[in-house]
């Protein structure tokens, strides 16, 4: 089950950690705007490979799907094998 | 999902400018330059501070009136100007007739490579595209070494040239399967589908970072990555374009009086007879070594001056592109705030830093070591600064093997192995302490400020002593630099 809530939870909180409490949609630029960088980018895969176990060796691996909050749910809906493809 | 306009920085980095206006944020002035004066008008600006900051060929000035004048034609007026400059990336004494051949050369193998990989994207090449082309370079290398003179080296070498300075930007053009037209939500390469790429979507990705370049710096860091992210970042009306110009204008600007600054430090530190970093460090191996303060001073006024350098001329780049009415980032962005090694390793020199991740960290992060988080990290990074960036330097600089030949030029680049070893040791200790110890932004300004900062910039002279390019200096005259700064004499 996609949880769209502790995606964006994850953002805000990276976003937290560099001073940035600005308001983001899920459509904003986060990586191609300078918001998150690799590091933090990092932790999202962390974070996908450990809830939804998505191997990025295996499917590739590319910043710009993390460039948005709905670029990570597609992402996740596409590649997550444990993901039926519904939303919360 | 309601779209917004994607900033130029991230919100920690929108702070008010001060010495410069912020004309972007009048609706009159950004109003006025979408008229066909105000176009006009900014390519009047742009010429000037261009011109003031050293980039004097008319043909940048040319193309940006094509592209402010006639927007739709952009990307082909960007391609046709980077094909027109590449044989100037060419170094060494060739004529105009052996660049222009090696480009040609070099522009087919990545042709061939290209048209492999949407054909065929299943066999090797397809897959591994990037190997694939650092296997070409390589055996170009080769067969140009094993025939020195002749006819052969004057084709060879002009083409080893020409692949070095394209090298990145076609590994980035050769790897991007995302479809431009697709929306937001395009993923690759799992979504893509190889083959339906449209004509000329390789050429223009590899001919855009080369219309503002030789004309500023020679350097071969990519500024654009693969189209698909050139396209997000491409202004997407008239309003948007105009502001992204202004910014543009603002940043050239900047990178001038950056250089005042610079030219002052610089005229200041010789009139107090502060050393060369170079000279201070050749010194070192004399009877005669300079005194242990100037050999910190001369440390010191190395990085500052390697910061505001590198600052002007990333400026300068992402100014021409934001003129061309591309989003970037800037370069350089306040490397002096940095608190830690990892982020001023992320502002000091961004295009190269996320070069360096896309080639050679994440392909490692995502493979190895996946149980162990500290391994993994400092394993990732230690190839991808430790191995990738001596690697980028190595391909740059192949005309120190022509000249000095193979084996001089590998055993010679001990000292910048050093420093890439050091470098992604600081790095890698510094990006795990990130993760598992988010900094503490609560306490006095000396220990959350000044200390963290003095910290980096200590680190980053103490590596500097180390980057050292140019193969003939023994690692021994650097450690008794060392020695030196310690106060100990030889």
């Amino acid at each position: 089950m996609i949880d769209p809530d502790a995606v964006r939870e994850l953002v805000r909180s990276l976003l937290r950690q560099k001073d940035d409490a600005g308001p983001f949609t899920d459509s904003d630029s986060l990586v191609l705007s300078g918001r998150l960088d690799s590091i933090d980018i990092l932790q999202v895969v962390v974070f996908l490979e450990g809830r939804y176990g998505i191997d990025f060796a295996e499917q590739g691996f590319d910043q710009e799907d993390f460039d948005s909050i709905a670029r990570i749910l597609t992402l996740i809906e596409l590649r997550a094998p444990a993901a039926d493809g519904s939303r919360v | 999902m309601a779209t917004h306009t994607i900033p130029l920085q991230a919100p920690a980095q929108r702070a008010p400018q001060t010495l410069i206006p912020r004309i972007e944020a009048d609706p009159r002035i950004v109003a006025f330059a979408q008229t066909t004066a105000g176009k006009i008008a900014m390519l009047a600006c742009a010429a000037v501070l261009f011109y003031v900051r050293g980039v004097r060929d008319p043909v940048v000035i040319v193309v940006l009136a094509g592209i402010f004048l006639l927007p739709r034609h952009t990307w082909t007026l960007m391609a046709i100007s980077g094909i027109y400059w590449i044989p100037s990336m060419v170094k060494g004494e060739f004529n105009l007739t052996q660049r222009i051949t090696g480009t040609l050369l070099a522009v087919a193998v990545a042709a061939l490579l290209w048209t492999v990989v949407q054909r065929w994207p299943k066999s090797w090449v397809g897959r591994s595209p990037r190997l694939a082309l650092l296997g070409v370079f390589g055996a170009t290398v080769a067969a140009a070494l094993v025939a020195p003179t002749g006819p052969g080296s004057r084709v060879l070498w002009p083409l080893v040239e020409a692949l070095s300075a394209c090298l990145w930007i076609f590994s980035f053009a050769l790897t991007d399967r995302a479809l431009p037209e697709r929306t937001d939500t395009a993923l690759s390469p799992k979504t893509s589908s190889p083959g339906t790429l449209w004509p000329g979507y390789f050429w223009r990705n590899a001919a855009m970072f080369f219309s503002f370049f030789p004309t500023v710096f020679a350097s071969t860091t990519p500024f654009f990555k693969r189209p698909s992210a050139m396209r997000r970042m491409e202004a997407r009306n008239p309003e948007e374009r105009a502001i992204v110009q202004l910014k543009g204008l603002k940043l050239l600007a900047w990178s001038i009086l950056l250089s005042l600054v610079w030219a002052i430090l610089d005229t200041a530190s010789a009139a107090i007879g502060v050393p060369k970093l170079t000279d201070a460090i050749a010194a070192s191996t004399a009877h005669h070594p300079p005194a242990w303060y100037l050999c910190w001073a001369s440390l010191l006024d190395g990085f500052f001056d390697s910061a505001l350098r590198l600052a002007l001329w990333g400026n300068t780049v992402v100014a021409g592109c934001r003129l061309a009415g591309f989003r970037l980032l800037r370069n350089s962005y306040r490397p002096l705030e940095a608190r830690t090694v990892v982020d001023f390793w992320n502002r000091y020199y961004y295009y190269f830093k996320e070069l360096v991740a896309d080639f050679f960290f994440y392909p490692v992060y995502m493979r190895c070591f996946k149980k162990h988080p500290r391994v993994r990290m400092l394993f990732a990074t230690w190839v991808a600064v430790g191995l990738g960036v001596p690697l980028f330097h190595f391909v740059r600089d192949i005309d120190v093997v022509r000249e000095l030949g193979l084996w001089r030029a590998v055993t010679g680049y001990h000292v910048f192995m050093c420093y890439a070893t050091l470098l992604s040791i600081g790095i890698g200790i510094s990006q795990i302490r990130k993760v598992s110890a988010p900094r503490d932004l609560q306490g006095s300004f000396l220990r959350t400020r000044l200390l963290p900062i003095a910290r980096v910039i200590l680190f980053f002279c103490f590596v500097s002593v180390f980057d050292d390019l140019r193969r003939t200096v023994p690692i021994r005259e650097h450690l008794l630099f060392l020695t030196r700064l310690a106060g100990w004499s030889a």
